[in-house]
């Protein structure tokens, strides 16, 4: 079932009196359940393409369609709401709030959405549970490291349990082993809850654990590979 | 956003204000201090500036014509001794017998001379009753030298120590009182110094002349049984400042109902102390003014210190911000957690505020401010004896709006930072 799809998405930016365009005529479908990695050199466009998909940023031409919805019809007011309630973030980096706790971090988008605050504790201990930090709910981010900010900010994303999780090179600030972690948590959580991922990355042990690998190349998509999930998963074990 | 949801939201929203004032309690202390002792210092002028104005409306009131007078229509304009409202007295008890809570006091006034073997003096004659707090204004700062006012005493008269001696008169001397009638013989009627004061008020003590009533009814009518029941006004005294627009309207409708006329036959009005002391009123409002620019610069430093506290706050957070308006915030609730900063700096520095200056103005409500070394107890400010010390008063209004403008300020500081931070594009802030 087609979760979202992208026809001849176009951005162009200026620098100085230069048009760049950091995104050429990108047509992209992806289905329900799928846990895709967008690949590609720096400047390829895969943040852009992240940052439309995410509707924090509006197009030049084309469009972005997310479960029936086209973003580019939205205002700033129905992105942020469609972003609140469809979409879940994890960034680079700087991904909480340093005054709230990981489990208020949780939390947030929770009670943003409207759920009760002992409903909203509840799911947001259970998913800081499924990443591994049951023991650290109440610590502040300034009180975990990389790994456990970015395992926060997975079950943050994770907890409202939105359509689509958009992570934009989740794993660049952590070490091979906090990295292959958090890969295992997103790509369990996609096969069992059916979730669907789409990160960029540029690390080849992260992009060997895709489903589904994306490469941009000067704003345009070069090649679009499948693997089964399993074998995926595979990966993950060895 | 529902309703239910919004209360939620704001919970959170305020939990965030908290924290982020706690990040660096050093600043938020320090900014805190500046509103603190801005309105500290607010409450201590404002309060020593009110409380000299009330102690001059205080004794305005009493020396003059008390909260509300009811008196002919034409005697502000031009006061003349025959305008007078012929049943004033029986007026005076259907008004006591209404508004129980207020002194209501009769009082005969006329332009007169007043002559001696030596010297004539023309004199403001004042017929009291012994109740009328004027007599207790008058002799506030030195007791009257002789006899207490006798409301039976239909021949003596009190004057004050400059009118004394001009008119070279002592204790027990005789002085012969003339009045005017338009269109008739003067009227004449010997009296007896019964007692001198000295209200330290250049105007009373050298022009003023009392009595009682019955001892001015032979400069009002001849024979003097006509003017029996007579009044030039009555002046009417509440418990407190706060009952006047009530009491007015109970006079004024109780004053209508009785149809009191005054002897031109015109009927009565009732004054308000603000409509009988314009002057004062102008002074207040004039004086009031100065400690508003005063004010004004508090504000100004407050001001200062809230917008650079909260914009150096919000320029170091536009990464959070940013990434809040990526999770789904929007931009108003970003706006409201600014302001809900802005808030919660100004209640608690507020709070601090009036505990400070709440002990600053309870010291110098009690004790005053002895400005004797600048004012002496004879320095005379519209009409009034300046007290060289001056205890400081601030109503509740005051306080109301005192607070509202620091809150207000803080929460104006705030608008400027709170709109940087909604404006904040999440992919600009995300890139820093």
């Amino acid at each position: 079932m087609t979760l979202l799809q992208t026809r001849s998405l176009t951005k162009c930016f200026m620098q100085g009196h230069t048009e760049v365009r950091a995104l050429d005529d990108v047509s992209l479908t992806v289905s329900t359940g799928e846990f895709v990695a967008l690949v590609g050199p720096s400047g390829s466009g895969k943040t852009t393409l992240l940052n439309l998909l995410g509707a924090l940023d509006v197009p030049t031409r084309g469009g972005v369609w997310i479960n029936g919805t086209a973003l580019e019809c939205l205002t700033a007011r129905e992105r942020a709401q469609f972003r609140l309630h469809q979409l879940g973030f994890v960034f680079q980096a700087f991904n909480l709030v340093p005054v709230l706790s990981a489990v208020e971090n949780v939390e947030l988008i929770l009670v943003l959405q409207g759920w009760g605050k002992s409903k909203a504790r509840q799911q947001a201990t259970r998913y800081l549970a499924s990443v591994g930090l049951a023991e650290l709910v109440h610590r502040r981010p300034s009180a975990l490291s990389g790994g456990q900010q970015q395992r926060v900010a997975v079950a943050r994303a994770l907890a409202s349990e939105p359509k689509l999780i958009l992570a934009d090179e989740p794993t660049a600030n952590l070490d091979a082993s906090n990295a292959a972690s958090l890969l295992d948590i997103m790509h369990h959580l996609c096969r069992d809850q059916g979730t669907t991922f789409i990160f960029s990355t540029h690390d080849n042990r992260v992009m060997a654990r895709a489903q589904r690998i994306v490469t941009l190349e000067d704003g345009r998509i070069v090649s679009d590979e499948k693997q089964a999930l399993e074998r995926a998963a595979g990966v993950i074990s060895c | 956003m529902r309703i239910a949801t919004f209360r939620k939201v704001l919970v959170v929203v305020l939990i965030l204000a908290c924290r982020n004032l706690w990040r660096h309690p050093r600043r938020t202390l320090i900014t805190a201090s500046t509103i603190t002792i801005g309105l500290v210092m607010a409450i201590f002028f404002i309060g020593i500036g009110d409380g000299s104005h009330h102690a001059m409306v205080r004794q305005s009131i009493a020396l003059g014509q008390g909260h509300i007078t009811v008196q002919p229509a034409a005697y502000f304009s031009a006061p003349h001794n025959q305008l007078l409202l012929p049943d004033g007295l029986a007026l005076k008890r259907i008004l006591s017998a209404a508004v129980s809570s207020a002194t209501i006091v009769p009082r005969i006034e006329l332009q007169a001379l007043a002559s001696t073997a030596y010297q004539s003096e023309g004199v403001q004659v004042m017929g009291v009753t012994p109740e009328d707090p004027f007599l207790k204004e008058l002799t506030r700062h030195q007791p009257i030298d002789g006899e207490p006012i006798d409301s039976a005493d239909a021949q003596g008269v009190w004057l004050g120590t400059a009118l004394a001696q001009r008119l070279q008169v002592t204790l027990g001397g005789k002085v012969v009182m003339m009045a005017g009638r338009q269109g008739d013989a003067a009227l004449s009627h010997l009296v007896r110094v019964r007692g001198i004061f000295q209200a330290g008020i250049t105007e009373l003590d050298r022009y003023m002349m009392v009595s009682s009533l019955i001892a001015t009814h032979p400069l009002l009518a001849d024979p003097a049984e006509d003017a029996q029941g007579s009044a030039t006004r009555l002046a009417i005294f509440l418990p407190s400042d706060a009952d006047l627009a009530l009491a007015q309207e109970k006079i004024e409708s109780l004053v209508t109902a009785t149809g009191m006329q005054d002897t031109d036959g015109v009927s009565a009005v009732v004054m308000p102390w603000q409509e009988m002391m314009p002057d004062l009123v102008q002074f207040i409002a004039v004086d009031d003014a100065g400690n508003y620019v005063f004010l004004s610069l508090i504000m100004v430093l407050i001001v200062f210190g809230v917008v650079n506290t909260v914009l150096m706050s919000v320029l170091e957070r536009t990464r959070e911000f940013g990434l809040m308006v990526a999770l789904g915030l929007s931009p108003g609730l970003v706006w409201l957690l600014v302001i809900a900063e802005a808030l919660l700096l100004a209640g608690f520095a507020s709070a601090i505020g009036w505990c400070l200056g709440g002990l600053v103005y309870a010291w110098f409500a009690t004790q005053g401010l002895d400005l004797s070394g600048l004012i002496d107890s004879s320095t005379q400010v519209m009409g009034t004896v300046m007290d060289p010390i001056i205890y400081a008063h601030l109503s509740w209004a005051r306080v109301g709006q005192l607070t509202a403008i620091v809150v207000g300020m803080t929460l104006l500081s705030g608008l400027y930072p709170a709109v940087k931070a909604a404006r904040v594009s999440p992919l600009e802030a995300m890139r820093r």
